[in-house]
């Protein structure tokens, strides 16, 4: 492959430009608020190993800016040095590489010290060599799950594996700002891709965040800084003087100007004319005395669950009336609220610690159960199910809970060495921490929509059907009767199982109840003598009824979400919030709940259905089906705003350089224009001297042309482009040294035709280095080069 | 100013279309030097005189004679030897019996192209009296000033191989003369071009008049108004200030030397029918125009540099301004 002799002198001698070092500051910032949305935005990202990423790569693609890298190269340096980064710190590997270096030195050390004061002892080197490969092992197995698991099914869900994709993503997008501001000046082509990351977030977390104006306050900023410092180097290059202390005079004046447009928009971002109708129509009906108060439903009255059940979830058996307790058990925080929330729903948030299959008559156990041990953090079940969302959450227990582990749906992570009890692969009995530490866990929340669960199917699983259709002899024919009469018209298994849970929801609620005889059957003595009762009757007569029914079912045990206190962001949960409820299982769904209790709100499902969106996009990595689905449809608005801006920001992007051209003074245009004719000189080889004139220039670059045209079918080709070539240089001394210029826009309209082929060009160069590279001879389609 | 600009381009084309028709011509007799050719109708075109460096026999006579029958000028040649005297270039008075007056008996300087041979094998003396006729454009003979005729062009040639017997030009005259060109030895295809011409008779017998040679004072004119940007005169600057330090040299180029880069440049970029001048205009013309105005140190030219390869190395490493912004 031919050399890439750049003729240019280094972009700078030190110390850096304030300009250079201030737009440098401007892009971390941008790309830290990018971070910050991020975090807030998705699981598995981590605030800690991605802002080193960000500082890390945005300087490498700065570095390698400086030293006038073309793009090729600073492209393969900076993926080189990503993937070994991303293996050593966000991948966890620097512990294991460090011990391997730590004992492969002592080794050496004792190799080569003169007095061997002890035989050379390489099982320590061995023994860190063999954890850093099965933890490169681990990783790289886990990888390639999640990858194929993501080929067959978009919510795949390892929050280590995310974590990874993310500092991978923000990564080159960090290169790319560093490489880009020094290179090419431009602070809209650095920042693009941070600024569509930020602004991507926001719209698909559906929030208004104060991140926002950090990033518009530095994209403001710093395209002032960065035009100036293009502006400077165009005096540079034509020999403008300009006072030195001018950069501090603009800067000074674009923050001025940059905080003003910022509180302008804080302000007017206030001002909404929703706001101003509502307010309208308020004064409007307190005019005619109509009491009309209009007020937003509260985001978390989904959650707002204040179930009147008593006791400390244990070894399940049905007691008397139980007490009512204000007392806190535990606060949970969840990460990723409001990405949970779709259609102004969150979904239900039920804290389970534990499961059971096995009815009894008079109460639940669970049948075997093994136990297997798991590492912090370590995967427990990658689970692949349709219609899942991730949820993080922080568990701050205040009561001893015994070491059981809450979460809403099912588990994938936990920050704790953790017990779980299976029983069978993906048939989870509970999962057991010891110690009341805080813990964070990840889990997959079932979303399915209507739909989606009507046409789940009734192919059941083995393990499902032993387990969980499964009821003791003797229960009432009564109860049989009933679950067919509920269910008989309903043709699909989650219809029957509304039907149920609509039937147990007319019955009146009470704590105070007698003890249930024991002789009779509780389901049957619930349903037709007490006709009342708490959660844990509704709940276990609705899985009774469901398996009569044929509808797999299994009852949880844990807590109801409490209450969501807005202040700390917290839903606070006290031993009134002890709750059962059912849960269903519908194929490749999973188990989705229920809720029969007639006290507690009911379960709200998302009826639409939206086709399933191609996996592949970034913002669908962590994100399931459902929320992608109710994101495209709830803000389609927004979508199409996004992609309007978009399809804007590019087309300014492309156009740009033609509108900067055509603005500037015709010196300027000429020089820029140059400045660009000589930059694709340098990429395709062309030397020149110091001292060489425009036409010089040009015809050491048609030469290169017409050898690097020569060997193809293109020489009408090349013929078009020599003339080009020729024709811009013409216009180019014209304008230059000819005192009158009416051809400036000529010039342009040139250029921008004849850049397209010098890339086209450039292109078949690299193409043809590559080729050569490979040593791939091609038969000569036509003569030899001349 | 458009109307300006429509003046200029016509202007423009007189010069080149003069200049194409008596290289043309004189490529009848002389071939294969062509951009000697057009020095030679550059100096004319600025006034300016020309020092020709070369061996003999390479045809400066033939050159000179062809130039002088294309114009339709007068032409007339001085063969320098030692005892070579002022009079016998500028003219003498001589006493008229008759008339009883003295009469003035113009010399070989009151010609339109005078070729001074061998220039540096006459006195100190002569050549002074020469370079004053160049540089006033008159003679002084007793007392009387008689002005030469326009446009006057001297050919000055010197044989650079022979020092035996010659008095060099200081400095200070080789200034004067606005370029020095070489001819050298003709390519073998144009030499053997030359020898079938020649075969039967000499075709400069043949040669008629191609142009108006009183043409020459209009278009001269015309050539100091070709338009000169601000960077290239910065260039032209930059290009003599950098012989002024360069480390070679013990003596840089002259003012004068800017000023004839300045104007040779004009009459270049005119002769390729523009109206403004590139920076190649004045590339292409720096090294006959400034290499004889400069001295090389005697250990750099020890080492085999010369003033000519100093001028190339400056013209390689000085850069072109593109622009210059009127910020």
């Amino acid at each position: 492959m031919a050399e890439h002799r750049l003729t240019g002198r280094p972009a700078f001698l030190f110390p850096p430009s304030i300009e250079k070092l201030l737009s440098l500051g401007l892009l971390f910032v941008l790309l830290l608020a990018a971070v910050v949305s991020l975090t807030d935005t998705f699981l598995g990202t981590d605030w800690g190993s991605l802002w080193p990423t960000v500082l890390i790569g945005l300087l490498l693609g700065w570095t390698l800016g400086i030293f006038r890298q073309p793009a090729f190269k600073a492209l393969v340096v900076v993926s080189v040095i990503g993937f070994f980064y991303v293996l050593l710190f966000p991948g966890g590997l620097s512990g294991q590489v460090g011990s391997v270096l730590v004992n492969a030195f002592g080794v050496l050390s004792n190799l080569v010290s003169i007095t061997k004061v002890a035989p050379v002892d390489v099982r320590l080197l061995t023994v860190a060599w063999q954890g850093m490969v099965s933890q490169e092992g681990l990783l790289a197995g886990q990888v390639m799950t999640w990858f194929a698991a993501l080929l067959i099914n978009p919510s795949a869900y390892d929050p280590l594996v995310i974590g990874l994709v993310w500092d991978v993503l923000i990564w080159f997008i960090s290169g790319w700002a560093g490489w880009v501001i020094v290179i090419r000046k431009d602070a809209l082509l650095a920042a693009f891709p941070a600024f569509m990351l930020s602004v991507g977030l926001l719209a698909y977390s559906h929030r208004v965040s104060s991140v926002l104006y950090v990033v518009m306050g530095a994209t403001l900023f710093l395209l002032a800084v960065a035009q100036f410092d293009r502006r400077k180097e165009i005096w540079d290059v034509s020999g403008v003087a300009y006072p030195r202390r001018k950069g501090r005079q603009i800067t000074n004046v674009a923050l001025i100007i940059t905080i003003g447009l910022v509180l302008f928009s804080a302000v007017l971002s206030s001002i909404s004319i929703r706001r101003i109708r509502e307010w309208l129509i308020e004064q409007k009906a307190s005019a005619t005395q109509n009491t009309l108060i209009i007020q937003a439903a509260p985001a978390n009255s989904a959650m707002a669950v204040t179930d009147k059940v008593l006791g400390q979830p244990r070894d399940f058996l049905i007691t008397s009336s139980p007490q009512l307790s204000e007392h806190v058990v535990m606060t949970v925080s969840v990460r990723n609220l409001a990405a949970l929330i779709s259609d102004g729903q969150l979904p239900p948030l039920y804290w389970r610690s534990a499961s059971y299959d096995v009815y009894t008559g008079h109460g639940w156990s669970t049948s075997g159960t093994q136990t297997s041990s798991y590492q912090a953090n370590q995967t427990i079940q990658p689970s692949y199910a349709n219609g899942t969302i991730p949820v993080e959450q922080d568990v701050f227990p205040v009561e001893n809970l015994g070491g059981s582990v809450y979460a809403a749906g099912e588990p994938v992570t936990v920050s704790l060495p953790s017990k779980a009890a299976w029983r069978s692969p993906g048939d989870l009995f509970g999962l057991q921490a010891p110690g009341s530490t805080d813990y964070r866990v990840y889990s997959l929340v079932s979303v399915a929509d209507v739909n989606e669960l009507r046409a789940a199917g009734q192919n059941y699983p083995d393990w499902v059907r032993q387990k969980f259709l499964v009821l003791p002899q003797g229960i009432p024919a009564r109860v049989k009767a009933l679950a067919n009469q509920l269910t008989a018209s309903k043709p699909t298994a989650f219809d029957k199982a509304l039907a149920i849970e609509n039937y147990l929801r007319t019955y009146p609620y009470s704590l105070d109840i007698p003890i249930p005889p024991k002789q009779r059957d509780l389901v049957d003595y619930f349903l037709f003598d007490l006709k009342t009762g708490y959660c844990d009757y509704y709940a276990s007569a609705m899985v009774v009824l469901a398996r009569e029914a044929g509808i797999p079912a299994r009852l949880a045990l844990g807590y109801a979400s409490g209450t969501y206190n807005i202040n700390s962001k917290r839903f606070v949960v006290t031993e009134a919030d002890v709750h059962s409820w059912v849960e269903v299982y519908f194929p490749s769904v999973g188990w989705v709940p229920f809720e029969p209790t007639a006290a507690s709100p009911r379960l709200e499902r998302l009826p639409r259905f939206l086709p399933m969106q191609a996996p592949g996009s970034i913002l669908t990595i962590g994100v399931t089906n459902n929320k992608l689905a109710s994101f495209l449809s709830f803000d389609w608005l927004l979508t199409l705003g996004i992609v309007v801006l978009a399809a804007i920001i590019g087309a300014v992007l492309i156009t740009s350089s033609e509108s900067r051209l055509r603005r500037l003074p015709d010196v300027f245009v000429v020089a820029l224009i140059y400045q660009r004719l000589k930059r694709y000189g340098s990429r395709l080889a062309v030397i020149v001297d110091p001292g060489a004139t425009p036409y010089e220039f040009s015809v050491s670059l048609r030469r290169n042309l017409l050898g690097l045209l020569s060997g193809e079918e293109w020489i009408s080709r090349g013929a078009y482009l020599d003339n080009a070539v020729e024709e811009l240089v013409d216009g180019i001394n014209m304008i230059s040294y000819r005192s009158s210029s009416q051809e400036k826009m000529h010039l342009v309209r040139q250029w921008n035709a004849l850049r397209w082929r010098l890339n086209a060009v450039w292109l078949l160069k690299i193409w043809k280095g590559i080729l050569d590279h490979l040593k791939i001879k091609r038969i000569p389609t036509s003569n030899p080069p001349l | 100013m458009a109307n300006a600009d429509q003046d200029g381009n016509n202007k423009e084309g007189d010069v080149k279309q003069f200049v194409d028709m008596v290289v043309k011509n004189i490529e009848k007799v002389v071939v294969g030097k062509r951009t000697v050719v057009e020095r030679l109708l550059i100096a004319l075109l600025c006034g300016g005189h020309v020092l020709i460096e070369d061996a003999p026999g390479t045809g400066k006579t033939m050159l000179a004679r062809a130039l002088a029958i294309s114009t339709g000028l007068d032409f007339k040649r001085v063969q320098c030897t030692p005892d070579l005297l002022p009079n016998d270039i500028t003219g003498v008075s001589v006493f008229n019996q008759k008339t009883r007056e003295f009469e003035f008996r113009p010399g070989p300087a009151f010609s339109h192209i005078l070729l001074a041979d061998e220039v540096n094998r006459a006195t100190p003396r002569t050549q002074s009296a020469l370079l004053e006729a160049m540089g006033e454009a008159q003679v002084t003979v007793d007392g009387v000033t008689y002005p030469l005729p326009k446009p006057f062009l001297v050919l000055a040639t010197q044989n650079p191989i022979e020092f035996e017997g010659t008095f060099p030009l200081p400095e200070a005259q080789l200034d004067r003369f606005l370029l020095r060109l070489s001819l050298g030895y003709p390519d073998s295809e144009y030499e053997d071009a030359m020898l079938q011409m020649q075969q039967l008779a000499h075709p400069i017998e043949t040669l008629g008049q191609a142009v108006e040679g009183n043409r020459i004072l209009g278009l001269q004119g015309q050539v100091r108004s070709v338009h000169v940007a601000e960077s290239v005169r910065k260039y032209i600057l930059k290009l003599v200030h950098a012989t002024r330090s360069h480390s070679a040299l013990a003596l840089g180029a002259s003012p004068r030397g800017s000023l004839a880069l300045f104007r040779t440049a004009q009459a270049r970029a005119s002769l390729a029918g523009r109206d403004f001048v590139l920076p190649d205009d004045v590339k292409s013309i720096a090294v006959a125009c400034l290499a004889h105005r400069m001295i090389i140190n005697p250990e750099n030219a020890m080492e085999g540099e010369s003033t000519v390869t100093v001028v190339q190395e400056l013209l390689r490493q000085v850069e072109v301004p593109i622009t210059v912004g009127q910020a």
